[in-house]
């Protein structure tokens, strides 16, 4: 028992520790920043990415890019960190600057209603809070499934099971939802000057366009070496994976 | 019994919630009778598994197959895909009466799916319906000249393939006719089935209304000939293309009979074709192919800053003009260009597809003085020429006036725009937390959901198959009630205690009722269950101290536990013997 805690203990401080070198390094990055050492603290930033995934990160690497006038990496940080965090109106308003300095003059994507309702929701109950209640959920299922065993049929505890289980089935619809967004990584940003969008997926296919770097567009299918892309409403084809970066 | 039923539903549906599956196998025929002389379509379909190996379909006795094909189709919904693939066979009967087309099995992700089976009545004959009429819908109608009526018998009709050319680049213009010539009246021609054409880009000719056709001297014979298809190719693979048979079927008019008789009609299928596709050159990889020439409208000689001036100009020529990019006007310091607005037409009344791409390219203009634009620039290749062709506009230029209010600073760098008040918002600090971290991906997390459905089933299980097991058998109670005492008397020290559970072993064992126990009534009643007379004497000795001490509890000590364990050990040796 003794030797338990005393591991619990050491495992404990030993995440607070590594959890406080993080926050060490962050604050440092921040510091070059503030500095104007932008080069200095888009590596510290990129260091801690490796280790940690955070929008602030995302954004603060966005951010030293448009210092160092890196624009199309700047849009790729800040596309990350708006996918992490869909309703920061900084990281939109930044994306919309650095879509305007690549010259496409277009906004960042703007959602509809549900869509920014769904944002607002997740920003308010996170994934784990969610996963905590379905838990909860599972277990009053299941007590007042074994209560109905042992105590037969009564009213009150049919009508327990049936909100139990409805609560379950929409929670568990919640967590799909939630990693539904997780998984998601259909947007692509063009980093090759030059890129060709193809009509298939092949060297030998006819040209369609030449992207400009920076563009960004949605997944259609992925073949091989291979994407299937589509850029506003008309524009659509194949494009090969190593000229552009999956958000 | 209710609540148990509720209770299995529940676990199943939490069974089934818990483990999703995709993967479905049906089987579906066209028809539930058939006759002897017809074919029957047997479909089986399998979704959720990527290309999967053809299902085993030996099993079927009652049927030769005679043709098989399988398509898939791929959907893809909120980013994710599914696929579905239908294996297609045309059966032919072997024999009439009820036939049945077995239980077929797929083994996927891990599982056997099993369709159904399917049974089937063949008569004798055909009962296909009979050929389809014409529908004033029917894609091609043909009137034909009344003189040459005398020539509609025997059926003469025949089909031809031009293309032009049959070697080609990619993006190059391949033009394939598809020509009807006969010597029989013909009311119509309908393409059966669209061909399916891989590896070009299709642009199909309008289907002619009607045609006059012309006249063909063929093998000293007289045709008629017509322009039934047309489509114009554009190759973007390389290699040998196969071009697929183009199936019609024809409508013949029947000579000399009333308005109302049925036409006659004939199928004519055309002869697979290939083209050739050698690769482009490395200089004009990229590039359009074809003919083109470019166009600009008049610009304007003087504007305004701020204006909004537009750039007109127009591509003609027979590549694909789907496809044709607009030349880039790049913006400068002292101008913006914005995407252009683009329209595409094509113009089908000659030999080739030509088209038409107008853009009309925004313009504003920053600051004021004489403003070159560079020029406009677009090349091709020629595939006739085998060379890159250009084009190129003269630079043009455009009086600009400044008006209040202007900018004047030419574009900036990052840092310059920080002085125009239009920074970018400022960096993030505060605690960082790792998002990538979810609880719900732990390995632990799903057990837990898992868990108190275990707990729940193994409980159903318990007292919906177990204890109604245990009540209706005779030996499983025994055996209960036997175990039930011995752990009784073991979580009892005081000897006293141990009166009730000896009386209701006895009860529950023997049947005698506690108001009816005394010594005479229990050694006979242990005696008719075979129970041996030393036995029922140490039995009866025990019992009687048991007794004594009922009413006096704690008086027992070290005493106590020695009886308990010698009554333990009679109860094993009696318990065997009670029928």
């Amino acid at each position: 028992m003794k030797k338990t805690v005393i591991l619990v203990l050491y495992l404990t401080g030993l995440a607070a520790f590594a959890g406080a070198q993080v926050q060490g390094r962050f604050e440092a990055a921040n510091r070059q920043y503030e500095a104007g050492e932008y080069a200095q603290a888009l590596e510290g930033y990129a260091q801690l990415a490796r280790e940690v995934e955070n929008w602030k990160l995302e954004f603060n690497m966005g951010n030293c890019c448009v210092k160092l006038e890196r624009f199309v990496d700047a849009k790729i940080h800040y596309l990350r960190a708006l996918r992490l965090a869909p309703t920061r109106e900084e990281v939109r308003s930044n994306l919309d600057f650095v879509n305007e300095r690549l010259g496409g003059g277009e906004e960042s994507r703007r959602v509809g209603f549900l869509r920014n309702l769904w944002d607002h929701f997740a920003a308010v109950v996170p994934l784990n809070v969610i996963s905590v209640l379905l838990l909860a959920v599972v277990i009053c299922l299941n007590t007042f499934l074994v209560m109905l065993l042992w105590k037969g049929r009564r009213k009150w505890l049919v009508y327990g099971l049936g909100f139990a289980l409805l609560a379950a089935l929409m929670l568990a619809g919640l967590q799909g939802l939630y990693q539904r967004q997780l998984d998601r990584r259909d947007t692509v940003v063009v980093t090759r000057a030059g890129a060709r969008l193809r009509s298939g997926p092949g060297r030998g296919h006819t040209v369609l366009f030449t992207l400009r770097p920076g563009l960004d567009a949605r997944i259609l299918e992925q073949r091989e070496h291979w994407l299937q892309v589509a850029a506003g409403q008309d524009v659509a084809g194949w494009i090969e994976k190593e000229a552009v970066e999956i958000i | 019994m209710q609540a148990r039923r509720v209770t299995v539903w529940l676990l199943i549906l939490a069974a089934i919630c818990l483990a999703a599956e995709a993967v479905e196998f049906s089987a579906r025929v066209h028809a539930q009778r058939i006759g002897l002389d017809d074919t029957l379509q047997f479909t089986l379909t399998l979704s959720g598994v990527d290309n999967p190996e053809p299902p085993d379909i030996g099993s079927i006795r009652d049927f030769t197959v005679q043709s098989r094909s399988r398509s898939t189709e791929f959907r893809m919904v909120n980013g994710r895909t599914s696929h579905l693939t239908r294996f297609e066979f045309r059966l032919a009967p072997r024999r009439t009466g009820t036939l049945t087309i077995p239980a077929l099995r797929y083994a996927a992700a891990g599982r056997t799916l099993v369709t159904s089976p399917i049974q089937v009545e063949v008569v004798s004959g055909s009962v296909a319906p009979p050929p389809r009429r014409r529908s004033l819908f029917d894609d091609d109608l043909f009137s034909f000249p009344r003189q040459r009526r005398e020539q509609q018998e025997p059926v003469d009709v025949r089909l031809a393939v031009d293309i032009s050319p049959r070697t080609a680049v990619p993006g190059q213009q391949v033009m394939v006719n598809v020509r009807l010539l006969t010597r029989n009246t013909v009311r119509a021609v309908n393409l059966l089935s669209e061909p399916a054409i891989s590896g070009f880009w299709q642009e199909w000719f309008p289907v002619p209304r009607s045609s006059a056709g012309r006249t063909r001297e063929v093998d000293g014979k007289t045709y008629t000939e017509y322009d039934i298809r047309r489509v114009a190719l554009f190759p973007n693979q390389t290699g040998r293309l196969n071009l697929p048979a183009f199936k019609f079927e024809i409508v013949l008019a029947q000579e000399g009979l009333g308005f109302f008789t049925e036409p006659r009609r004939i199928t004519r299928t055309t002869e697979p074709q290939f083209i050739e596709v050698s690769p482009l050159p490395e200089a004009a990889a990229g590039l359009p192919v074809g003919d083109f020439s470019l166009r600009l409208e008049p610009f304007p000689e003087q504007a305004k800053t701020h204006d909004m001036v537009t750039l007109k100009l127009r591509i003609t020529g027979n590549g694909n003009m789907k496809t044709l990019g607009i030349p880039e006007v790049a913006g400068g310091p002292f101008f913006q260009a914005f995407p252009p607005k683009v329209e595409r037409d094509f113009d089908y009344s000659g030999q080739w597809l030509r088209g038409t791409v107008s853009a009309e390219i925004p313009i504003t203009f920053r600051r004021g003085g004489t403003i070159s634009l560079p020029p406009v620039k677009l090349s091709w290749w020629d595939p006739g020429l085998k060379r890159i062709k250009s084009v190129e506009s003269a630079p043009l230029t455009i009086a600009v006036t400044e008006t209040a209010g202007a900018d004047v600073v030419a574009p900036e760098t990052g840092a310059d725009v920080v002085r125009r008040g239009r920074d970018i918002h400022h960096i993030h600090g505060g605690s960082l937390s790792d998002q990538s971290r979810h609880w719900h991906h732990s390995g632990a997390y799903p057990w837990l959901l898992l868990l108190p459905f275990m707990v729940s089933l193994a409980m159903g299980l318990y007292r919906g198959i177990w204890q109604p097991l245990v009540s209706r058998s005779r030996r499983l109670e025994a055996r209960r009630v036997f175990s039930r005492a011995l752990r009784d008397l073991r979580a009892v020290s005081d000897l006293g205690a141990a009166a009730g559970i000896v009386e209701r072993y006895l009860n529950e064992r023997t049947g005698l009722a506690p108001s009816r126990m005394n010594a005479a009534t229990i050694a006979r009643s242990l005696e008719d269950h075979g129970v041996g007379e030393r036995e029922i004497r140490e039995f009866l000795a025990i019992k009687e101290r048991i007794d004594s001490t009922r009413y006096a509890p704690g008086s027992g000590g070290a005493g106590d536990r020695e009886t308990l364990e010698r009554l333990r050990a009679l109860l094993r040796r009696i318990d065997g013997k009670i029928a």
